[in-house]
């Protein structure tokens, strides 16, 4: 059954068409990878799957329910956010960051202890909480990216949208975020929906054997949705990109590998 | 404790200096109508003339730092206070056309606790005009409201008779403790209450809108609402302290900045240290406005002269104010 489904969605900004007629299905424990070109309208499609942007036509659902029906904290209790960037504003404390992630459930259901101990079980999922006393303001970008990840978790919503999440990170964040995600949709059943710029991304998922699917934006259009291995073609994506690619393997390891060749 | 001690120190020092323990027999002798041996003057002084502006100095102290707080997690910037969104110049604009109006001081409470929710409330409007509030646009709404209203209020500098109501106006906008009105004490504490308990109540959600707006409500906050109630909280805890006390700078500003090196960002800690660390510094600073010189110097002076150089300093220390 599809936990997530958009149909038709359109969005301009004003008389600014940014993307539109965009329709997609994300199944339960299913990855979804959004990538396209910069501009493509990636982060506001995501904007709007989360209801930060109302979209003017189409529709997104939650079970059959539109998200324009689910109060803030309803909305919530079903999806968590991560933000490609996040602007650090007063140096609290990573623990109490996570924690914000429960901040929609009153203090008669969940004691104050309660919350913590769900924000530490977070830190400890992904793997930071030794850095649970710290500052939150004086983190590294993986650490604040990991950060906010556990707070998503500690949502409890079962689905997960990040936008670009392994941007800046170096390759042993990347490794630990995208390793994350893999491991809740397998084990945990959560939709799992990430734009990147990275094609090795969705290759990685395939061949760790997730239930990964993708889609390619460009021009505010979704040219197909489909397993990563049917939809990265060299020339599909020299005609989006103007840039020639192959997708190779190294000996015998069965692992695949794009590389976007800078000769012209 | 020490709110405590300083209470009774602000109280005892004065034209008429009195002892500590002279001070809690005559409040126990008007409380309990026990006589205790203190002339009734004394009790006079003490009930009527310094327990109101002590105690109206703590309020007024807690109301600004809570509000100034809550305006820097609101607005995700250390340097606002609560002045932002138009209040102080609203009320300040109000004062002096009641002044004006009425060659009085008489009705400057009332006008100035008006106008300041008023200006608040237009600062909104504004914000409103392109659709979204957004804090960008509140804070755009906020200056210009406020010098709409500061330039209004020059106006009626200009055209106020030099003699009389010019100086009214301007001292009134210095801010002062020294003639509180007890008929405006209902109305300014209830308003400083009511403000103050919101704010309390707002504390783990200004931590969360702190995160910025799409955060807050990708975590389930009802960010206009919450926005909403912290706006009014803050504006009603300044327009009370305002209509008693005058416009005073600064406190809001700095006093959260302080109460940071005690009890670091978290606003739930945070606010209601500020409180307390607002009501003790305006305490303190109005016992100097009193003793310093013969005259009362204003508040608003004392807290900038002692304040400015404070900030300077914080300046110094976070680079600009960044919270790196």
């Amino acid at each position: 059954m599809s936990v997530l489904k958009i149909e038709k969605l359109s969005f301009s900004y004003g008389s600014k068409k940014i993307f539109s007629d965009i329709s997609f299905q994300v199944r339960q424990g299913e990855m979804f990878c959004l990538a396209g070109p910069n501009g493509c309208g990636k982060s506001t499609l995501l904007h709007c799957i989360s209801g930060h942007l109302k979209y003017q036509s189409g529709e997104v659902l939650i079970n059959d329910q539109s998200i324009r029906l689910h109060s803030p904290g309803k909305l919530a209790d079903r999806m968590a956010y991560v933000p490609q960037n996040h602007i650090r504003s007063f140096p609290y404390q990573v623990l109490d960051v996570v924690a914000m992630g429960q901040i929609r459930s009153p203090a008669s259901l969940l004691s104050k202890n309660e919350k913590e101990d769900l924000a530490l079980s977070a830190l400890k999922e992904v793997g930071i909480s030794h850095l649970a006393e710290e500052e939150y303001t004086t983190l590294s970008g993986g650490e604040l990216q990991l950060v906010l990840l556990a707070r998503a978790l500690c949502q409890n919503s079962d689905i997960l949208i990040l936008d670009e999440p392994a941007a800046h990170l170096d390759i042993q964040h990347t490794h630990r975020i995208m390793n994350l995600l893999f491991r809740f949709s397998r084990e945990k059943g959560k939709s799992v929906v990430i734009s990147t710029h990275d094609f090795n991304h969705p290759l990685q998922f395939e061949d760790m054997g997730a239930n990964v699917k993708m889609a390619l934006m460009d021009h505010g259009k979704l040219s197909g949705v489909s397993s990563p291995k049917s939809l990265l073609s060299p020339n599909s994506l020299e005609q989006m990109y103007q840039v020639k690619s192959r997708i190779v393997k190294v000996s015998d390891s069965p692992e695949r590998h794009f590389i976007a060749t800078w000769s012209e | 404790m020490m709110l405590f001690a300083i209470l009774i120190l602000s109280m005892s020092v004065g034209r008429y200096p009195l002892s500590p323990a002279d001070i809690i027999l005559a409040v126990l002798q008007r409380i309990t109508g026990h006589d205790y041996g203190i002339n009734a003057a004394v009790v006079s002084i003490v009930m009527d003339n310094r327990l109101i502006r002590t105690v109206s100095g703590a309020l007024v102290g807690a109301a600004l730092a809570a509000s100034g707080c809550a305006f820097q997690g609101l607005f995700r910037n250390p340097l606002v206070s609560q002045g932002v969104l138009g209040v102080s110049s609203g009320a300040g604009f109000g004062a002096a056309l009641s002044i004006l109006l009425f060659s009085g001081t008489a009705f400057a409470p009332g006008f100035a606790f008006l106008f300041g929710i008023c200006a608040v409330w237009m600062s909104f409007l504004v914000a409103r005009i392109c659709g979204e509030v957004t804090i960008l646009m509140l804070v755009l709404g906020g200056t210009v409201i406020s010098s709409i209203f500061s330039s209004l209020l020059s106006f009626l500098k200009y055209v106020a008779d030099p003699y009389n109501q010019l100086a009214s106006i301007v001292f009134w906008n210095m801010g002062s403790l020294a003639s509180v009105e007890s008929s405006v004490v209902p109305v300014s504490y209830a308003s400083m209450f009511f403000g103050m308990v919101l704010l309390l109540l707002y504390t783990n959600k200004i931590n969360v809108l702190s995160m910025g707006d799409t955060e807050a409500f990708s975590m389930g906050l009802d960010v206009r609402k919450t926005r909403g109630m912290v706006i009014t909280g803050a504006t009603f805890a300044t327009a009370g302290a305002v209509c008693i006390a005058g416009t005073i700078g600064w406190v809001g500003l700095i006093i959260p900045h302080m109460a940071r090196f005690f009890v670091k960002s978290d606003n739930r800690h945070l606010i209601p240290f500020s409180m307390l660390l607002g009501a003790v510094f305006l305490m303190l600073i109005d016992i100097l406005c009193r003793t310093l010189t013969g005259a009362e110097i204003p508040l608003g002076i004392m807290t900038s002269v002692i304040g400015g150089p404070f900030f300077i300093y914080l300046l110094k220390k976070y680079k600009g104010g960044g919270w790196k």
